[in-house]
C-alpha cells in the first residue's frame, strides 16, 4: 500500500472499527494483492467504507460469498477486499404476495428455508457453496433450472445500491409490475459489481410446483440429441433439461443412477408443475426408450458440475441459437471440449482439459482462445471464459471483448465510477 | 397541467425553415408534414391533457434516414421525439414546443421470423397485432398484449415497457425483447443485446427497454415469440362486489396457480360497457366481474379449472360462466379490451390512470380511491389487473370545465399520493413521460434520481432526444422523502 493507501487504510479502521481488518500477509484475491478486508454490517457502513475509499482512490474488490470471484478478468492493483457477507438478513417475507426483501449478502440457501414453508421457492439456482444473493445477481448467475426461472434479473423487483462516491440509492420497488423511472437494476445486475454495491434486493418469489419429476436417459450415437434434448425442453412442464458428455458423466454424474453404456450423451430432464404436467412430460419423454426415473440428486449434480473446473482446466460458456447447437458443438469436440448443454435457451459449458499438456502451457491456452473464437465466428457464440488457472488469468479478455457499444459501456462505467473504485478492470473490456 | 392549445401559425422563423429544408432533403418533400393541422395532430399522445406546437413531422422509412434526421436535429440542435401509433397515455410522446416529432410508423416491416429458433426481428413500427398474426401458423404468438394492440406499435411498446393482461404470467416487454438497434441522440447507430439471449457487457437492452424515448431512437427489435399454449380456459365469475373479486384472486394466486391473466371490471365500468358497442351481455347489476384465464397443458388445466370453481364458490361468487368456444372467450375479452373505449363514450375526455400496489392492499385502496372520486364529484371507474396489483381508476370528465379539469387534477394527485404510501409506484405500465414526472419525488429522493440522470446524460448528453420526460423539474419535498419514510414499507394496518 502506498503513502495514501495507508491513510485510507487507517481512515477505514478508526470508522469502521471491527468491520475492517488488516490482512497480514496481504492476499492474492483476483488478481490482485488485498490487505485489508472490510465486511460492513450495514448500509450506512457500507456507504462509509465506499466514500473513504474513493475519496482516497483506493480501488477495492467487491465480493459475495466468494463463489464466482474468478469471474472476470483480474482486478487492476486493488488493495482492499469490500465483502457483502455481513450485510444478511430477510427484512420482509410477503408471503401473500410472494415477495422478499433481503440484505444482500444472504446466502440464497437460507432464503429458500425461509420461503419453502409458505408455499414459494426462489427462481435463482446458480452452483456454489454459500452463494449469496448479491453475488449471484451481480454476476447474473443461473443454474441448471434457468430454463424454468429465467434469468436473474427476472426475479429482482428493486435494488438498494450504494455507488461508489458512497451514495445510497434505490431503484423499482417492492410491486411485481413497475415502469416507475429508469430500469437501473438491469444495469446492475451482471455489472460484475462495477458500478455499484448492491445491498440489497426485493425478489419476486414463484409458487413452488405441486410435483417435480426428473428422466434420466442415455443417448446413443445414433441419436439427433439436440433435436431431441431441445424437444424435450420445450414441454410446458419442463423446468431443466440438460446434456452431458459421456466423459463427464462417468466422472460427475455417476451418483444419478443410470447405466450409461456405450451412450454418448447423458440426458437430465425435469419436470416441474401439476402432476397431470409432470407425468404427461416425463411419459412422453421416456417413450419408447430405457429411461430411469431420476430425483433431485440429479440437478444437483449438474449445478455441481457446471460449477467445476477440471484439473485446473478452462471452462467457457457459450450462448447460442438452440438452431446452431450442433455446429457450435461439433466444433467444440473438435478442439477436445467436454460439454454440458442446456438446450434450451442455447447455453453450452464447454470445459478444456489441459491434462497431458505442458504445465503452464500458454499455447494451450491460446489454442483454447482459438478454438472458442472460432465458435463465436462460425456459430455467432456469445461466450464468456468463466474459469480458466491462476498462471493464465489477463493473458486475455474473458469477454472476448464483449459484444455491443463498448465506449458507452465505458462511459456508463465513468459516469457511476469515474475514479474507477469498483472492481476495476474485471468487466468486459477491461472496464 | 395547461388545457389544449390550438395550434398557432405554421413555423416561419429562418433556423425552422433551414430545418425544415434538410428533413425534407432526408425523407422527401411528402413525409415532412408541416402544415397547422398536421402540427395539430401530433401536438400530443392519447394523454390529451396537454399539447404542444412542433415544428415538423418526420416519417422515414429507414435506419439511415433516422440517423439523419437526428443528426441534423443534434447539429442544428433541435429537440426531437419519437413516436409510434400515439396511444401512449403518459404524454411520452409529447413534443415540446419546436421540436421535431420523428414518427417510425413507416417503418412497419418484420425483417425476418425463426420459427424453430422462435424469434423476430421487426422495425418498430409494426403494429403489436400485426406481429402475433403473422406468426400465428408456426403456433407462436408475441406475448406482450397491450389493449392497444389493435393499433400500438413494437417501438412504443419498446419505449413503454407495455404490459397487458396477460402479464401475470408472461411478463412485460422486457422479458421479450433481446436486442435492439438504436440511434443514439448523436446519430450514431449502435446494436445492443444478440439474438441469442445474453450479450457480454452491460444489460444495455434491458435499460433501454423502457426507456421512453429518452435514450434514442429504436429502429430494429429483436423479439423472443411464445408458443401458443395447448389449451386455454376462460372464465367469467360475477360479483356483488370488488372485494369479494379480489379475494378470489388471492385465493387462487396463494394456491400456486399462476393464471394467464386475472382482470377486474367494476360496476361502473360495467354499465359503460353494457351500454358500448362493446356489449358483452354482462350483468348490470353487479358489483364486479372478474375474468380468469387459465392456460398451458391440456392435461392440467381441468383440475385448476376445478380448483379455480370451488375457489369461487367459497368467495360466494353470484355467477361463474366458462367459456365454451373461442366466441364466447372473445366476448369476454370484449368488455375487458374494450373498457377504456365504452367509458370514452361517457363524456368527453377520458383520464385514464395506472398506479401499482401491493396486491393485498387492493380491496381498501379501492374503496379509498372510490372515496377521492366521489369526493371531487367526479365519474370515476375501475378496470385493474388484479394479479399484479395494477390499477386504473379512469375518470371521465369534460376539460372545457376548468372546475372540473382542476378535480380531475387533484383526484389524480391523491390517488398517486395513496398508492404510493401503501408501498406502491407511479406506473406500472402507462409510464411517466411528462404526466407524472413531477411526481417521481414521492417515490425517490434525489440521490436515486441522480443515479437516474448519470445513465441519461450518458446516452443524450444535451437532452434533446425527447426532453422533459421522466426526471421532474421540481425537487422533491424534505417532509415526504421516500428514503427517510423506509421507501415501500407498508403500514401495518
Ligand atoms: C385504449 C388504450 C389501451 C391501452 N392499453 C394498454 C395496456 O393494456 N398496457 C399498456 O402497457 N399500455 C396500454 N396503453 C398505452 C399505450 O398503448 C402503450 O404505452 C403503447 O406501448 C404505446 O405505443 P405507441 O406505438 O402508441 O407509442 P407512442 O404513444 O407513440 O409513444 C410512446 C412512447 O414511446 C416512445 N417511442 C415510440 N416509438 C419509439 C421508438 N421507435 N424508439 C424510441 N422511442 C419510441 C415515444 O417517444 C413515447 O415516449 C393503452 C392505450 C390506449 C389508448
Amino acid at each position: 500500500m502506498g503513502e495514501s493507501s495507508a491513510a485510507v487504510r487507517d481512515a477505514i479502521g478508526r470508522l469502521l472499527g471491527d468491520m475492517a481488518v488488516v490482512l497480514e500477509p496481504p492476499e492474492l484475491m483476483a488478481g490482485s494483492r488485498v490487505s485489508m478486508r472490510i465486511e460492513p454490517r450495514d448500509a450506512e457502513a457500507l456507504a462509509t467504507a465506499l466514500r473513504t475509499l474513493d475519496s482516497g482512490s483506493t480501488p477495492a474488490i467487491i465480493t459475495g460469498g466468494g463463489s464466482r470471484l474468478g469471474l472476470g478478468n483480474p482486478v487492476r492493483g486493488a488493495q482492499v477486499e469490500l465483502s457483502c457477507v455481513g450485510l444478511v438478513g430477510i427484512d420482509e417475507l410477503d408471503a401473500a404476495d410472494g415477495v422478499i426483501r433481503v440484505g444482500a449478502g444472504t446466502p440464497l440457501a437460507e432464503i429458500e428455508r425461509a420461503v419453502r414453508p409458505h408455499g414459494w421457492q426462489l427462481p435463482l439456482d446458480p452452483p456454489g457453496q454459500g452463494t449469496t444473493v448479491g453475488g449471484t445477481l451481480a454476476s447474473a448467475a443461473a443454474g441448471p433450472r434457468r430454463l424454468g426461472f429465467g434469468a436473474a434479473r427476472g426475479c429482482v423487483l428493486g435494488l438498494d445500491t450504494v455507488l461508489a462516491c458512497g451514495d445510497r440509492t434505490r431503484c423499482g420497488g417492492r410491486v411485481v409490475k413497475n415502469v416507475t423511472g429508469y430500469d437501473l437494476a438491469k444495469l446492475y445486475v451482471g455489472s460484475l459489481g462495477t458500478l455499484g454495491v448492491i445491498e440489497r434486493a426485493w425478489l419476486r418469489l414463484r409458487p413452488a410446483p405441486r410435483s417435480t419429476r426428473v428422466v434420466v436417459l442415455s443417448l446413443g450415437p445414433d441419436s439427433d440429441p439436440y433435436t431431441f434434448a431441445l424437444a424435450a425442453a420445450r414441454h410446458s412442464a419442463a423446468r431443466a433439461v440438460a446434456l452431458v458428455c459421456s466423459e463427464l458423466a462417468d466422472t460427475h454424474m455417476q451418483g444419478v443412477g443410470h447405466p450409461l453404456d456405450a451412450a454418448d450423451w447423458l440426458l437430465v430432464a425435469e419436470y416441474a408443475g401439476d402432476e397431470e404436467a409432470t407425468r404427461e412430460g416425463a411419459e412422453r419423454l421416456a417413450e419408447g426408450r430405457a429411461a430411469s426415473p431420476g430425483d433431485l440428486t440429479a440437478i444437483d449434480a449438474l449445478r455441481d458440475l457446471q460449477g467445476s473446473v477440471g484439473a485446473l482446466g478452462v471452462r467457457a460458456r457459450l450462448h447460442v441459437r438452440p438452431s446452431r447447437l450442433a455446429a457450435s458443438c461439433a466444433l467444440l469436440r473438435a478442439a477436445a471440449a467436454q460439454l454440458l448443454v442446456y438446450p434450451q435457451p442455447g447455453v453450452i459449458y464447454a470445459f478444456f482439459d489441459p491434462s497431458g499438456c505442458g504445465d503452464e502451457d500458454p499455447w494451450w491456452l491460446d489454442g483454447v482462445f482459438t478454438a472458442l473464437e472460432r465458435v463465436r465466428g462460425e456459430a455467432k457464440a456469445e461466450l464468456v471464459v468463466e474459469e480458466l488457472p491462476e498462471w493464465g488469468r489477463g493473458r486475455r479478455d474473458v469477454f472476448f471483448g464483449g459484444s455491443g457499444p463498448l465506449s458507452l459501456m465505458r462511459s456508463i462505467k465513468a459516469r457511476f465510477d469515474p475514479n474507477g473504485t469498483l472492481n476495476p478492470g474485471r468487466f468486459v473490456g477491461s472496464i | 397541467m395547461p388545457g389544449v392549445r390550438p395550434p398557432q401559425e405554421a413555423p416561419t422563423s429562418r433556423s425552422d425553415a433551414e430545418l425544415i429544408a434538410g428533413l425534407r432533403r432526408i425523407v422527401g418533400n411528402e413525409h415532412c408534414l408541416t402544415r397547422p393541422e398536421d402540427l395539430f395532430a401530433y401536438g400530443c399522445d392519447a394523454l390529451t391533457l396537454d399539447a404542444q406546437r412542433p415544428a415538423a413531422i418526420v416519417l422515414p422509412e429507414s435506419t439511415e434516414q433516422v440517423a439523419s434526421a437526428v443528426a441534423l436535429c443534434a447539429y442544428l440542435q433541435r429537440p426531437f421525439v419519437p413516436r409510434g401509433a400515439g396511444t401512449g397515455l403518459s404524454g411520452g410522446a409529447h413534443p415540446t414546443p419546436g421540436a421535431v416529432v420523428i414518427s417510425l410508423t413507416r417503418m412497419r416491416r418484420i425483417l425476418s421470423i425463426d420459427a424453430d429458433d422462435r424469434i423476430a426481428i421487426v422495425q418498430p413500427g409494426v403494429v403489436n397485432a400485426d406481429l402475433s398474426a403473422a406468426v400465428a401458423h408456426h403456433g407462436l404468438f408475441y406475448a406482450p398484449d397491450p389493449s392497444s394492440q389493435q393499433v400500438c406499435t413494437i417501438g412504443g411498446n419498446v419505449a413503454e415497457n407495455s404490459g397487458g393482461p396477460h402479464t401475470l404470467k408472461y411478463g412485460t416487454t422486457t422479458d421479450h425483447v433481446i436486442a435492439l438497434e438504436i440511434v443514439l441522440p448523436s446519430g450514431d447507430v449502435v446494436r445492443v443485446g444478440s439474438d441469442t439471449g445474453f450479450a457480454a457487457g452491460y444489460d444495455l437492452t434491458g435499460v433501454a427497454v423502457g426507456s421512453e424515448g429518452t435514450l434514442g431512437i429504436v429502429t430494429e427489435v429483436t423479439v423472443r415469440l411464445s408458443p401458443i399454449p395447448e389449451a386455454v380456459e376462460t372464465l367469467l365469475a360475477i360479483f356483488d362486489d370488488v372485494p369479494s373479486a379480489c379475494r378470489l384472486v388471492g385465493r387462487i394466486i396463494e394456491s400456486g396457480m399462476v393464471p394467464a391473466s386475472l382482470e377486474v371490471i367494476d360496476r361502473r365500468t360495467i354499465e359503460a360497457v353494457e351500454a358500448s358497442v362493446y356489449r358483452a351481455g354482462l350483468p348490470q347489476d353487479a358489483g364486479a366481474v372478474l375474468i380468469i384465464e387459465l392456460d398451458g397443458a391440456a392435461c392440467e388445466l381441468q383440475a385448476q379449472l376445478e380448483r379455480v370453481r370451488a375457489f369461487a364458490y367459497e368467495e360466494g361468487v353470484r355467477g361463474l360462466e366458462v367459456a365454451r368456444d373461442d366466441a364466447e372467450r372473445a366476448r369476454f375479452w370484449r368488455a375487458r379490451k374494450g373498457a377504456f373505449g365504452a367509458l370514452g363514450r361517457l363524456a368527453p375526455d377520458l383520464y385514464v390512470h395506472d398506479a401499482v400496489v401491493p396486491r393485498t392492499k387492493l380491496p381498501e385502496i379501492l374503496e379509498k380511491i372510490c372515496e377521492i372520486g366521489d369526493r371531487h364529484r367526479l365519474r370515476l371507474s375501475n378496470v385493474f389487473h388484479a394479479g399484479d396489483g395494477n390499477l386504473h381508476p379512469n375518470i371521465s370528465f369534460d376539460r372545457r370545465d376548468p372546475d372540473e379539469l382542476a378535480r380531475v387534477i387533484e383526484a389524480g394527485r391523491e390517488i398517486l399520493e395513496l398508492c404510493v404510501a401503501a408501498g406502491g409506484v407511479l406506473t406500472g405500465e402507462h409510464g411517466v413521460g411528462n404526466e407524472k414526472r413531477d411526481y417521481m419525488g414521492l417515490v425517490f429522493d434525489d440521490v436515486d434520481l441522480d443515479a437516474m440522470r448519470r445513465l441519461r446524460d450518458v446516452w443524450n448528453p444535451d437532452g434533446l432526444c425527447n426532453p422533459d420526460k421522466i426526471m421532474p423539474t421540481t425537487r422533491p419535498c424534505m417532509e415526504s422523502n421516500p428514503k427517510a419514510r423506509g421507501y415501500d414499507a407498508v403500514p401495518i394496518d
